[in-house]
């Protein structure tokens, strides 16, 4: 306040004139006694937390004795001797454990970077339609949201795992998707390229190159706008450039379509039944939530905002998308990133379908062939907390930005 | 209201009746409109099929599948389970235990619902901070004469609710702590509290719960054994605990300074000035909060089917492979949808109406209007 | 500790930071007595108050209220808390509980009173300051003149014998800063040790026993109202007051 600011400036001032003791601050009898309060408090809640650690430890110690368990970290390089009905690396029976690990991660991550893709635009759909001006629109959104986020998630899977995929039809009477892929009740059949794994390992940098130009573009031309000057000339060069860079990766790529072959279809990509209910469970789920969040942000910009807009004579769907939206995106991140977090850890529910996700063939599988119970929980609560905390620090880092260009 | 204000057009024809509104927002919005009129024809048809296979050409009563109506719903199953899907395995001769303990909370929410009398807020928090504890004495049972009926043998509706009850009302004394211990002063005492929220809140409910059953038998002397029931459940209390204890501390940021410096000034002590003072008040700011997480916890307690526990949603998919029934999946969700859906749902109502009963009291405080007591 | 207790201060000192806030004020205060503590904003005079009862802890010096030191043991603050009434300029009323139980409170849970013992003393006391009609309701249905008069019945509640004011009408209208004075006037009247933070110099004039004049953390000036107001010794006293008059 500019009250003590003056008085700060007199103190400081008249310290230097008068007695030394101003300018240093030492402790009273008050504040020793305070200080030793609080080491002391501190040190007593630290031995109950050490004392109970100790207490834990030697129990898991001596039961893990009379159990006959091995423990330590070896058993990531030892052969697991399993085989996972859908990885995204090669895993065989002579894969270690530490594969294993990995190509379970990486199928969690596929699930959850889906799922989220997916949750948010449908989400954003709804959200939207929350807020419309037709009140049969907001009804019928409403209606959805309310149905789908009272329900549990598991019903939400068990439902499609049971009812919607033994609905559909048989592998020969798979339902064709414009020629490329079919669906059926064994799975969702897509086409996939044929390539060595240099070769996939170049295109996907490429394409990861080119997303990342697009979004570098995108975000110079949002600052730009947000500090209300011109966007830099390079902005749509890198667009551009990402796009077309994307465009020949893909192009390249030689492209297999499945085919009938008996049974079963060959070649292209196989998803599993279990992958597509995941995936369509967790988005449907989630994008009630996102939903709601989408109307939230929306009715927090504030009434006068719409109105200046609309006196400054712009359409409804304008005003949605140049004055609504980018105002209401401050208040839809945070809480966003959080319904993410939820999303990924809830992704975990594969191990009730059966998908082998991380926690189905670690925490599951691996644990129950190699009983190291201790060191696996340990890995997958490393793996689960640094997913939150990656969000968590994401989500923090574009509060900081957002509130810098407020300024 | 909000249409009115984007669309622009209303002002010459003020809306007064609800066709008039209709009409308004149908000239305003031809997209919307094509939409909706979409729409209707799809949920007219779609309904139509649902009525008719689940009431028209439904079956009510019949002892096997093949005594149902093919072209509809099968809800013998259903009626012929429903001891079962409410209470378990639980035997026959003790089911009047199990009635108790499922007709105690609808009784104790009427309660909630019912005009204020003396001692009312007594009555509904004694009785939910009890239900636990009595709940698991009277299934249980070993005392009083009861006879002993192991946790396994608990199940469907009744499982449910034990478990959701019990984890919320253990898990509050707990948050409670871990949210004073997360704005504690002591730096030693904060990272321990936040360490422990962010360690449950980070994790999957269902790793949550594979390690509860795993993890929590090698960490307890050798010889102590629990059930699985009472593994999960640690499980389960301690993550709810983390997230209500996040919810906690945002009423806790909400109360003022002012009202600790006035409790210190009349001589509280910490813990009286916590629960006469602060705790009513940040928890209050919280309710609607409180009552969300509430939801959650009680959705989230389907997991338990990964280790094994028969919950309603459990108990239910694993009647669907009786022989006898099969191919009942539909129903069979659809029932346990029903009521997940309506407990659910009933809950957010409370919660949204909490939040507008604040809001309005909020915008009455400032200016200081009546509130009789 | 008897009623109406006197307090003596020692050289007393305190900084916050390295900015000191009270530089060696030593004070005595007889009890019965009413003493006003003035000064401009930022002048110490607040935190002098604040360390009667231990809300801010300092130093150097020592604080004694009827003969006992202001300990800082957690234990020993309170039991000298109870005894030491305060208000403040917020009010600070518990806005989920009824008048009648911010009123009853402290002593049923402080001092252990039974309920029916803490409603009849709480109804006499909002009856004194003029609020008795407005027990049952909830203090955000109140003006802030009633608010602070209601905290003024919590105060005398726990039978204190030093009250302290922190600037009771600076958050009030024109209209309730009378109602409150009344009360307080009332109150020094009737010979209770009393404290008080103020801009009310015409509160001061009229009851108070002592004035003390307080800049940058020292005691400037002290003395009767009258020849204080009349004719002020000191040239920062007279700014002060030149100040306060001419707005």
């Amino acid at each position: 306040m500019a009250v003590s600011d003056q008085n700060m400036a007199t103190g400081i001032w008249s310290g230097a004139e008068s007695d030394e003791a101003d300018a240093q601050p030492h402790l009273g009898p008050r504040q020793r006694w305070a200080r030793r309060k609080a080491i002391l408090q501190q040190a007593a809640v630290l031995l109950l937390v050490a004392a109970l650690a100790v207490f834990v430890i030697r129990n898991t110690v001596v039961n893990l004795q009379a159990r006959g368990l091995a423990s330590g970290f070896d058993f990531l390089w030892q052969e697991a001797g399993f085989q996972m009905a859908f990885s995204l690396i090669s895993i065989d029976p002579t894969s270690t454990y530490g594969r294993v690990f990995l190509a379970g991660l990486l199928n969690s991550l596929l699930v959850a970077a889906l799922a989220i893709t997916a949750a948010t635009i449908l989400g954003f759909a709804v959200g939207l339609a929350r807020v419309s001006p037709s009140a049969p629109v907001r009804y019928v959104a409403r209606g959805y949201v309310e149905i789908v986020r009272n329900l549990p998630l598991l019903l939400h899977l068990l439902l499609w795992q049971a009812v919607v995929l033994r609905s559909l039809p048989t592998v020969r009477e798979a339902i064709g998707l414009g020629g490329f892929g079919f669906l059926s009740n064994r799975g969702l059949y897509l086409p996939a390229p044929v390539a060595g794994d240099a070769m996939a390992i170049a295109v996907a940098m490429v394409v990861t190159a080119g997303i990342a130009a697009i979004v570098a573009g995108w975000v110079t031309r949002g600052r730009a706008q947000a500090r209300g000057e011109s966007p830099p000339r390079f902005g749509p060069v890198l667009i551009a450039g990402g796009l077309i860079a994307n465009a020949v990766a893909i192009a390249t790529l030689d492209w297999q379509i499945p085919v009938l072959a008996g049974f079963d279809y060959r070649g292209g990509l196989k998803l599993m039944p279990e992958f597509v209910s995941l995936v369509a469970a967790l988005t449907i789920y989630n994008s009630a939530f996102v939903a709601e969040i989408v109307r939230a942000g929306v009715q927090s910009v504030g009434r006068g905002q719409r109105e200046a807009a609309l006196a400054l004579g712009l359409p409804p769907k304008l005003i949605l998308r140049l004055v609504i939206v980018p105002q209401a995106m401050r208040v839809i991140i945070p809480p966003l990133a959080n319904q993410y977090t939820h999303l990924i850890k809830a992704s975990a529910l594969a191990t009730v379908v059966g998908f082998p996700d991380l926690v189905n063939v670690f925490l599951g599988t691996s644990l129950n062939q190699t009983g190291r119970a201790v060191e696996i929980v340990v890995i997958t609560a490393c793996v689960y907390l640094a997913l939150s905390t990656t969000v968590a620090l994401a989500t923090s880092a574009y509060g900081r930005r957002v509130k810098l260009v407020e300024r | 209201m909000a249409h009115s204000s984007v669309s622009g057009t209303s002002s010459p024809l003020v809306p007064t009746t609800a066709v008039r509104r209709l009409l308004a927002t149908v000239v305003a919005n031809p997209f919307g409109t094509a939409v909706c009129l979409g729409l209707a024809y799809l949920a007219w048809t779609l309904g139509l099929r649902i009525v008719d296979w689940a009431f028209v050409n439904a079956t009510w009563v019949a002892s096997d599948r093949a005594g149902c109506n093919p072209d509809g719903a099968c809800w013998a199953f259903i009626v012929n389970r429903l001891p079962q899907f409410a209470f378990g395995f639980y035997p026959e001769a003790e089911r009047w235990r199990a009635w108790i303990v499922l007709i105690a909370p609808p009784l104790l929410l009427l309660l909630a619902m019912a005009p204020e009398f003396p001692g009312r807020r007594k009555v509904l928090v004694g009785g939910f901070c009890l239900y636990p504890v009595a709940s698991f004495i009277l299934l249980s049972g070993g005392v009083l004469g009861l006879a002993p009926v192991p946790s396994e043998k608990w199940g469907g509706l009744l499982l449910t609710m034990v478990v959701g009850i019990g984890a919320f009302v253990f898990s509050f004394p707990v948050a409670i702590l871990l949210a004073l211990g997360r704005t504690s002063k002591l730096p030693a005492i904060r990272l321990i509290a936040t360490g422990f929220i962010e360690f449950w809140r980070g994790m999957p409910l269902i790793a949550i719960l594979f390690m509860s059953v795993i993890m929590l038998p090698l960490f307890l002397p050798p010889g102590v054994e629990f059930p699985r029931l009472t593994l999960a459940m640690t499980g389960i209390t301690l993550y709810s605990a983390a997230y209500l204890a996040e919810v906690a501390r945002g009423g806790l940021q909400s109360v003022g300074r002012g009202q600790s410096e006035a409790a210190n000034a009349l001589g509280f002590g910490f813990w009286a000035m916590q629960g006469y003072i602060i705790m009513p008040q940040a928890l209050r700011a919280v309710l609607p909060g409180i009552v969300n997480s509430a939801i959650s916890l009680l959705k989230d307690t389907t997991y338990v089917m990964v280790v094994g526990l028969f919950d309603l949603l459990n108990i239910v998919t694993a009647a669907l492979s009786d022989p006898a029934w099969l191919g009942l999946a539909t129903e069979g969700y659809v029932f346990v949808g029903l009521v997940f859906w309506s407990l659910c749902f009933g809950l957010s109502q409370v919660s949204a109406r909490m939040e507008r009963d604040s809001e309005r009291a909020q915008l009455r405080a400032p200016n200081g209007g009546r509130k009789a007591s | 500790m008897t009623a109406n207790a006197s307090i003596a201060v020692r050289s007393l000192s305190k900084w916050y930071g390295s900015w000191r806030a009270l530089r060696d004020v030593s004070l005595d205060i007889d009890g019965g007595t009413c003493t006003v503590l003035c000064g401009p904003s930022g002048s110490g005079k607040s935190t002098l108050l604040r360390c009667l009862n231990g809300l801010e802890e300092w130093q150097e010096g020592d604080v004694a209220i009827g003969g006992v030191a202001v300990g800082y043991k957690a234990r020993e603050l309170r039991r000298l808390r109870r005894d030491v009434g305060m208000v403040f300029q917020s009010f600070n009323l518990f806005p989920h509980l009824s008048v009648l139980d911010n009123v009853t409170l402290a002593p049923r849970i402080v001092r252990r009173r039974v309920r029916r013992e803490t409603e009849e003393h709480a109804m006499q006391l909002l009856e004194r300051v003029g609020v008795a009609q407005h027990a049952a309701k909830l203090p955000s249905a109140l003006s802030g003149g009633q608010q602070q008069r209601v905290a003024i019945a919590r105060a005398l509640a726990m039978r204190p014998s030093v009250l302290l004011f922190d600037e009771p009408t600076s958050a009030l209208d024109p209209e309730s800063v009378k109602e409150v004075l009344d009360v307080m006037i009332d109150l020094a009247r009737s010979g209770t040790t009393m404290v008080v933070v103020t801009h009310e110099m015409g509160f001061a004039r009229r009851v108070a026993g002592r004035v003390v004049f307080m800049d940058k953390g020292s005691i400037v000036e002290t003395g009767e109202p009258g020849e204080f107001f009349d004719c002020p010794c000191t040239d920062r006293a007279k700014a002060f007051l030149g100040n306060i008059t001419r707005n």
